[in-house]
């Protein structure tokens, strides 16, 4: 397998970009300096192996398949989470013994980068056909995970959702994976940080109640077979696998002041890229860069930028998203032999890279935050500003 | 000549000598317009390409397909977009199709339950036939049985608030579309695809309870105004505003995306030498959002256009830069696979 780099080009780094060209020409859109500067890819030669835990199988590839439609001769293979490899994609805030174990057993010599890949929107899903939409509140969520909540036709669910028929169902079926899990995660800081009395467990990776599952396949084999079943799951997820998803609250003042009390829909994939600012980013002496959880539905300040996310909003609406968000992040063995995993991150971090992810369901990185991965992925900032704009034959 | 001042341009910039590079040659103008359904996304490739190098200064003028097509065979527009085929008028110069972006035509419903005030139109699912029925003026009032039967949940609460249909007053490819998928469904409700909606109402006229609007964004502005009131658009133009879900051939309710239209897409491989692609409405694709489209460049293939260079740097740019980094985020999906390989092809003929 060769790991040959064959070409490298920097990009330019936007803000320089801006500067440089400020006194010469009208000034661009910093989103359209970021595209420019992003233009070039670095190109290598050979197969990635990337591993992927299973909710996410595929994510890999289709950000593969965009990258070897620019660089044909590097092409990515996703391998189960349980396999190692350079490159490991995790579904949450990696922790220390997580590093640790990719190193031990993929990078024993090397330094490991970590830095975020992309956001996903957790929810309640369940398989009740017809009954897409339901609200759902802290208080009822954490009763159904905690196993207080058995029935649909319970008088907080009801009181909720008077807009539904919650009758002659079957009893509800909370399901999980016995394993830690990113989505379980991020939904249980989200109960925790709206409600701590009806959910005192804090943040946790695992759920006691109902049936439990090895892997994410498991668990949608029986939850697709089983009405009433209902589990915590990446919203993309059970849009591929047609379940219905709950709505949740957002409650609170947004940046401008406004006072907000409504209920996110789980359709508007907009208010994802919104609420994936909600998150805290932080660096260790390494220069690892680490997302949490993005909770509440609020963007921090300085972690969500809404002009470069494209975010197409009807006007005056407060700005608030989806409060309830997993940061999945890349585990890269930062090999100078084996350049391909840096490379892959490299292009995954992109416009191009992150566009795939959202085509595949996901949510990008809001700006900030991505321009903030270049650092330790080592992005080459090259001052040259020319790009060109086809890769076709063109003739001149 | 240009190419040789934008590269020397380029070297001074990188030599940090910008107060003393030549002033570079003004870049030429390319003028271009159509479709309003891709034009969110058009609009950005547009910024990002002219934001990239600078020989050529591209524009886009949203004035729907139909009016796209003609300004490109009268030589108005230099490039076009359209969502459909030249059905008359095409032009008598070289000239081809390229598909550059896909998209799914969503059904943005404005409907809120009366009692609670809760939006309903993202719960609302809706069958093939049902829809047909709603856009033929067959269905008029929300609580049609016909619609309660595929929304027994909420039956209780879909209110009698009347039914009314935007549709696109100009000639259009998003209705074309829209037309081929009826017509693939309900052929004998909707016998006729083609650009102009008026006439393509059963009967050849518009439904006492419908209201015409210009362009995808004056579909868009009349569902707002009114309570009650259905349409189609691209997902740009609906801005996350609360659309029904659609079933697909599988019997599968799934709500529109970039992500499920792009399950429909992937699986749209019938692609002509023209450049068109022969879509199937029926795909069975489970999770795939049913009414996906693509949209097309016209440009000419002759040399004998003006800038012929330079549309064809931009539709480059657009297939293998824009879409991949912009077109999801705006509510598209990036053309792909089998249909990418055509369109890669196919650009290299622009001239």
């Amino acid at each position: 397998m060769s790991r040959k780099v064959t070409t490298i080009r920097g990009i330019v780094l936007a803000a320089f970009a801006t500067a440089l060209v400020a006194g010469c020409t009208p000034p661009m859109p910093p989103d359209v300096l970021a595209a420019r500067a992003e233009a070039q890819v670095a190109c290598g030669t050979g197969e990635v192996r990337v591993s992927v835990p299973s909710g996410f199988s595929g994510s890999m590839d289709s950000v593969g398949a965009a990258l070897t439609s620019v660089c044909p001769d590097e092409t990515v293979l996703e391998v189960p989470a349980e396999e190692s490899a350079p490159l490991a994609l995790v579904d949450k805030t990696p922790s220390q013994a997580d590093i640790d174990a990719f190193k031990a057993t993929s990078c024993p010599n090397e330094p490991v980068i970590v830095v975020p890949a992309f956001a996903y929107p957790v929810t309640l899903a369940y398989n009740v056909v017809g009954l897409e939409g339901l609200f759902m509140t802290p208080q009822i969520v954490s009763g159904i995970l905690s196993g207080a909540i058995t029935s649909w036709e319970d008088p907080l669910l009801l009181e909720a959702n008077p807009d539904f028929d919650l009758t002659l169902l079957p009893e509800i079926t909370p399901m999980s994976i016995d394993s830690p899990q990113g989505d379980v995660e991020a939904m249980t800081t989200w109960l925790n940080q709206q409600d701590a009395a009806s959910w005192p467990q804090g943040t946790v990776g695992t759920l006691e109640v109902g049936l439990k599952f090895a892997s994410q396949g498991d668990l949608l084999n029986e939850m697709l077979a089983v009405e009433g079943s209902i589990a915590v799951l990446p919203i993309p997820v059970a849009y591929n696998n047609i379940l219905a998803t709950a709505n949740l609250p957002v409650t609170g003042t947004d940046a401008n002041g406004q006072e907000v009390d409504t209920v996110i829909t789980t359709d508007d994939v907009q208010l994802y890229k919104i609420g994936s600012g909600a998150t805290t980013v932080t660096k260790d002496v390494s220069g690892n860069i680490f997302a949490s959880s993005a909770t509440g539905g609020f963007p921090v300040d300085g972690n969500f930028d809404i002009a470069s996310s494209k975010i197409m909003m009807v006007e005056g609406a407060p700005l608030v998203g989806w409060p309830a968000l997993g940061y999945a992040h890349l585990l890269i063995c930062d090999d100078p032999a084996e350049p391909l995993p840096l490379l892959f991150a490299q292009y995954l971090v992109r416009l191009a890279g992150q566009g795939s992810l959202e085509s595949f369901g996901l949510t990008p990185m809001p700006e900030p935050i991505r321009i903030q991965t270049f650092g330790p992925l080592k992005v080459v900032v090259n001052v040259d500003g020319a790009v060109e704009p086809s890769s076709s034959p063109v003739a001149s | 000549m240009r190419r040789t001042i934008a590269i020397l341009a380029s070297s001074a910039l990188a030599a940090g000598t910008v107060a003393l590079a030549a002033p570079a040659q003004a870049a030429e103008n390319i003028s271009g317009g159509g479709a309003s359904f891709p034009n969110v996304f058009i609009q950005q490739c547009v910024a990002d390409f002219n934001g990239s190098q600078s020989n050529f200064t591209v524009s886009y003028t949203s004035t729907g397909s139909g009016t796209g097509k003609g300004n490109f065979s009268k030589g108005t527009f230099v490039y076009a977009m359209s969502d459909s085929a030249y059905s008359s008028g095409a032009p008598t110069f070289g000239w081809e199709y390229l598909p550059v972006i896909g998209g799914a035509i969503t059904v943005p419903i404005n409907l809120k339950n009366a009692t609670t005030g809760r939006t309903l139109g993202s719960s609302i699912q809706l069958k093939q036939v049902t829809l047909a029925k709603i856009f033929a003026g067959a269905i008029t009032t929300w609580n049609h049985p016909e619609i309660i039967k595929d929304n027994t949940r909420i039956a209780k609460s879909l209110p009698a608030t009347p039914i009314t249909i935007s549709y696109r007053s100009d000639a259009s490819g998003t209705t074309n579309n829209w037309l081929q998928y009826l017509n693939a469904w309900t052929p004998t409700i909707f016998p006729k695809v083609q650009d102009d909606m008026g006439t393509g109402f059963p009967g050849g006229k518009p439904p006492k309870n419908s209201v015409a609007g210009k362009g995808n964004s004056g579909v868009m502005a009349n569902v707002l105004a009114k309570a009650g009131t259905i349409g189609y658009v691209d997902l740009g133009d609906a801005k996350g505003y609360p659309s029904a879900r659609i079933q697909n051939a599988r019997g599968e309710f799934i709500a529109p995306s970039s992500a499920s239209a792009a399950k429909n897409l992937a699986n749209q491989i019938a692609v002509g030498a023209d450049g068109l692609v022969a879509l199937n409405y029926k795909v069975a694709i489970s999770g795939a959002y049913p009414i996906a489209i693509f949209s097309y460049g016209l440009a000419r293939t002759d040399g004998k256009g003006p800038n012929g260079l330079g549309v064809r740097q931009f539709f480059d740019y657009v297939l293998q830069k824009c879409g991949p980094s912009r077109a999801a985020s705006l509510g598209y999906v990036p053309v792909a696979g089998k249909v990418l390989a055509k369109a890669k092809t196919l650009v290299t003929k622009i001239s």
